[in-house]
């Protein structure tokens, strides 16, 4: 396997260069005509059978292309797919300018005031989401991306984002407010309260704060996944 | 930018695809006739210019020419140049995309045409003389864009446009045309 620094082609695509690697695929940074993009490849599982494999494959590149179709309608800020090749599994997008929330955080360069406005963003935007039935699937603080200068919030990979339906929906919100809940523990254990505020900014944005509050409560008691027994 | 376009594709090395920009066109039904004939060259397109609003859908739609040419399904139209409009109205319908995005009756046309691929298929896919009107720069492309017409067509949401380009919106489109419209198959 090449090393992390050298160029290598991907899917057609010369020049890409591996930006970190996941258990799902792999993200290189590549051009594409005159904008920087991202190539997000994901690679065949090769305990799969091959036809499972290929149908698997294509709903989850289908997916998060929808959920991110989804979420510009409802007026979130997403990145620009420019190609989508179904036969190497890629999806080439435009790479957003900015730092990744969490490295944001981390650096603890802003003011109060700048952290409190990000932090409204962030929860007003995800409930902007929920209130379209979109679930994001893996809110982490490494999945958005912000411009240090005008504070902007884009949501990344949307590739476990799903429709709610209605009946469902409650569940799968508390739960997507839930894993946002660990992740911000989890990554920021040093600055507690973050999250309290972006509820509070969720909380005054949706129109559905009841449901929703009332099952992420129930899904805080009981973890993430719902008990099957009985 | 300059009258004549040269587009190189990072992925397709052996392909470039030139384009010109005609305003004040006169003999579009003659232009129509021409190609309903079938006599326009196998990598040649003849665009409506009012719905293009830069040049990075058409770079889009002409990688993705390319992509399908090479695959094993193959091209989904005729043509090379009859992909390219295709590919370029972001829709599965080709007849609504072709009869959209083929020039009719319009007055400013964009003229593309592939050049490349194996040797001893090379023909002259400038049809330059054909075109009766003025060759414009093609950084104008903008101004003769008919946005209206553009959004009802890619049925772009308000929203969109207050996070995105309009440009953005069309090559989200175009990029994941195959995942957009279809529900399940």
């Amino acid at each position: 396997m090449a090393t992390k620094e050298e160029d290598q082609t991907v899917g057609l695509m010369p020049k890409c260069r591996l930006l970190c690697q996941g258990a799902e695929g792999r993200v290189f940074e590549t051009k594409y005509w005159k904008k920087k993009a991202i190539l997000k490849q994901r690679f065949d599982k090769m305990y799969r059978h091959p036809i499972l494999n290929k149908k698997l494959t294509r709903q989850r590149l289908g997916m998060e292309v929808r959920g991110m179709m989804k979420a510009r309608k409802l007026g979130i800020k997403t990145p620009t797919v420019l190609l989508v090749d179904q036969e190497t599994n890629s999806i080439v997008m435009e790479k957003m300018p900015g730092i990744m929330v969490k490295d944001w955080l981390k650096a603890g360069k802003y003011s109060e005031a700048d952290l409190d406005t990000v932090l409204a963003t962030i929860g007003k935007m995800v409930a902007n989401l929920h209130d379209g039935s979109l679930i994001h699937g893996d809110l982490t603080t490494s999945n958005m991306i912000i411009r240090t200068e005008s504070l902007d919030i884009t949501f990344i990979d949307f590739g476990l984002s799903f429709n709610c339906s209605a009946q469902n929906g409650p569940e799968d919100k508390g739960v997507d407010l839930y894993v946002m809940e660990r992740a911000f523990l989890n990554a920021h254990a040093d600055l507690p309260g973050l999250f309290e505020k972006v509820l509070g900014a969720y909380e005054g944005e949706t129109s559905l704060w009841k449901s929703t509050f009332n099952r992420y409560s129930e899904v805080r008691m009981r973890g993430r996944k719902r008990s099957m027994v009985g | 930018m300059t009258q004549a376009e040269t587009i190189q594709f990072e992925a397709h090395p052996d392909w470039v695809l030139k384009c010109k920009l005609f305003t004040h066109v006169t003999n579009a039904a003659d232009l129509v006739t021409h190609i309903t004939s079938g006599n326009l060259p196998m990598k040649t397109s003849l665009i409506n210019a009012t719905l293009v609003p830069d040049l990075l859908p058409l770079y889009v739609a002409g990688d993705k020419a390319l992509r399908s040419l090479q695959s094993d399904k193959g091209l989904s139209t005729r043509t090379l140049g009859s992909e390219l409009l295709y590919n370029l109205s972001g829709s599965r319908h080709i007849r609504d995309a072709l009869i959209k995005f083929g020039v009719k009756d319009s007055t400013s046309i964009l003229l593309a045409w592939f050049e490349g691929g194996k040797e001893g298929d090379e023909e002259n896919g400038d049809v330059s003389d054909l075109i009766k009107g003025s060759v414009a720069d093609l950084g104008d492309l903008h101004l003769g864009l008919d946005q209206s017409q553009v959004v009802d067509w890619y049925k772009i949401h308000d929203k969109e446009l207050t996070n995105a380009s309009l440009t953005d919106c069309v090559v989200f489109r175009i990029g994941a045309k195959d995942f957009l419209d279809k529900k399940q198959k």
